[in-house]
């Protein structure tokens, strides 16, 4: 008999009212690339994370990211059920970045390891003015967290030296952050074979100039740079849910199968501003895939390097911002991060970029009306 | 000397700064292409791990042949072009005491199997699935490759791909299969 669980997600408190921008940004055709739009309003998804895991004679865990649980101006989950046939789940919050995510434990020999998860959110485009109070704010202990290293980004050695050359004559966390922003944008690549979003060992991409990669990995480098240069930043793990509503086809999948639409997003923090968005990451997606033979100097190009600026579309599920995360109850080593599902059995860990075998399937859509 | 292609995310890409390997708290540069002498007298992490099939590997039965350890996964183009010439050298220098070890870096079987017969890899293939072995080993770049002594010891590093049936290559590794220590 199949156990489902409902479990509330939990509540943001003091909910934001929705902005006074302009509601509904659905249109019936798609918008020519890079169309100029007002901020778009709060959007309600709803997606499911299906792991079918192969049987095992061994026990067998499972791990799936759950939507933020921190209450955001862009950003609300709204409920969370999970139906995990024999297995016992329970929904954890790790400890440090406050992760959350579905605990599945199967009991040896379960034939048919299976775990479904189902999250709805609502999210909206978010548009952050570079004044004063114009973000969220953050705690200094929020802060001091955000300036920690991780351990394949620490704060000090190659990551150091480079971050104070880039920001040598930048005073603001704002001069810092657009720095390094115009520097990743400038001196990476976006890398096609790089497997799933790539690592995030952003120091072996600086000690062996290795400068291209996915989203893990420019976005990461972006974060590291300016935590050494004393910025808090973080990266923000999730999945596209939805098109771009300007009509980016490098920026948003359509509706439906999103298994492997999963993209990092970053964020830093300027005092008296509040956390502020940056992509550029998918600056450099934009050049390599919205049309063929486009460089930086391109009108398309300039224009999402000003958006993703301060800016990010609403077609964006966030799962988290954490960095090696322990899972709880794996005996094996932490993850980089946990922006896929993850499971285990007694011979180690499934392999979370290969999604045929391992195997899962997430799916999206909007929830209108 | 060519500078050598190595992965960071599936890609090739000249490796042009020294690469610190944090073994034992030494730093070491590695050129490219080279197998370069570790100095430092530092034991080699065990690696115990499973095959493929979930079958344990038996790390100390290594013990008295002389290893090469190779870090490889099969979406890093440098580890596939150079597999052909690891099998080549196991082959050559084998009935010497040598084994090949190769360790991948977080794949299935499903995906390690079908490579493995394709290339016609006869070397030892163990699986690590939460890189727990590779961070170990202190590698960040793929391929990475260890030469390993008779007695346990690291004696040689390799960062990049490599034709290892060469005379440079082989006046490295050929002094290191002396005679094979009593037990």
């Amino acid at each position: 008999m199949k156990r489902r669980t409902l479990l509330k997600a939990a509540p943001a408190a003091g909910l934001l009212a929705a902005a006074p921008w302009a509601a509904n940004s659905q249109s019936q055709t798609a918008p020519a690339p890079g169309t100029d739009l007002p901020p778009q309003g709060w959007r309600t998804f709803e997606v499911v994370h299906r792991l079918e895991v192969a049987p095992s004679p061994g026990p067998v865990m499972a791990w799936v990211p759950l939507p933020l649980t921190n209450k955001t101006e862009w950003f609300e989950t709204l409920s969370n059920t999970v139906s995990a046939g024999n297995a016992e789940t329970k929904i954890v919050t790790d400890p440090v970045f406050n992760a959350g995510m579905v605990v599945a434990t199967f009991k040896a020999g379960e034939p048919a390891p299976v775990v479904e998860v189902t999250s709805r959110f609502r999210t909206r485009d978010r548009f952050i003015p570079l004044k004063a109070g114009a973000g969220t704010p953050a705690s200094s202990q929020e802060q001091a967290l955000f300036l920690r290293g991780s351990e394949s980004a620490p704060t000090d050695g190659i990551i150091r030296e480079t971050a104070l050359k880039i920001t040598k004559n930048a005073k603001t966390d704002v001069e810092k952050a657009r720095a390094i922003y115009d520097w990743v944008i400038e001196n990476t690549e976006r890398n096609p074979k790089t497997r799933g979003c790539g690592e995030g060992n952003v120091k072996a991409m600086l000690e062996t100039n290795t400068l291209n990669g996915k989203c893990a990995d420019l976005n990461a480098l972006f974060v590291a740079l300016a935590r050494a240069a004393g910025v808090p930043a973080r990266d923000v793990y999730g999945v596209r849910v939805t098109t771009s509503p300007r009509g980016y086809k490098s920026m948003g999948p359509k509706p439906g199968v999103i298994t492997k639409a999963q993209h990092c997003r970053a964020e830093f923090y300027a005092q008296g501003i509040g956390w502020v968005p940056v992509d550029p990451a998918d600056v450099r997606k934009v050049i390599l895939e919205e049309a063929p033979g486009l460089t930086a100097n391109d009108e398309i190009v300039k224009k999402s390097r000003s958006m993703l600026w301060g800016g990010w579309e609403g077609n964006w599920l966030g799962y988290n911002y954490a960095h090696d995360v322990k899972l709880p109850g794996s005996r094996l080593a932490a993850v980089p991060f946990l922006m896929y599902p993850q499971a285990e059995n007694a011979q180690g860990r499934l392999d979370s970029l290969d999604p045929d075998n391992f195997k899962y399937v997430i799916t999206s859509k909007e929830i209108t009306g | 000397m060519p500078g050598s292609k190595v992965c960071l995310a599936g890609r090739r890409a000249l490796l042009a700064a020294a690469l610190a390997l944090p073994l034992a708290g030494l730093t070491r540069a590695a050129e490219p292409g080279e197998l370069q002498p570790w100095t430092g007298k530092t034991d080699a992490p065990r690696i115990d791990l499973l095959h493929p099939d979930g079958t344990r590997f038996d790390w100390d039965a290594l013990r008295g042949k002389v290893v090469l350890v190779n870090f490889w996964a099969t979406w890093c183009q440098p580890c596939v072009a150079e597999m052909p010439a690891l099998q080549r050298l196991r082959e050559q220098l084998g009935p010497e005491g040598f084994e090949v070890l190769g360790v991948n870096i977080r794949e299935g079987p499903a995906r390690i199997e079908p490579f493995v017969r394709k290339i016609g890899i006869r070397f030892p293939i163990v699986r690590d699935t939460d890189g727990a072995v590779t961070k170990a080993w202190g590698v960040g770049v793929y391929p990475t490759s260890f030469i390993v002594d008779r007695t346990g010891l690291i004696r040689y590093v390799l960062v990049g791909e490599s034709e290892w049936t060469t005379p440079a290559v082989l006046s490295r590794i050929r002094p290191l299969l002396g005679p094979a220590p009593g037990r």
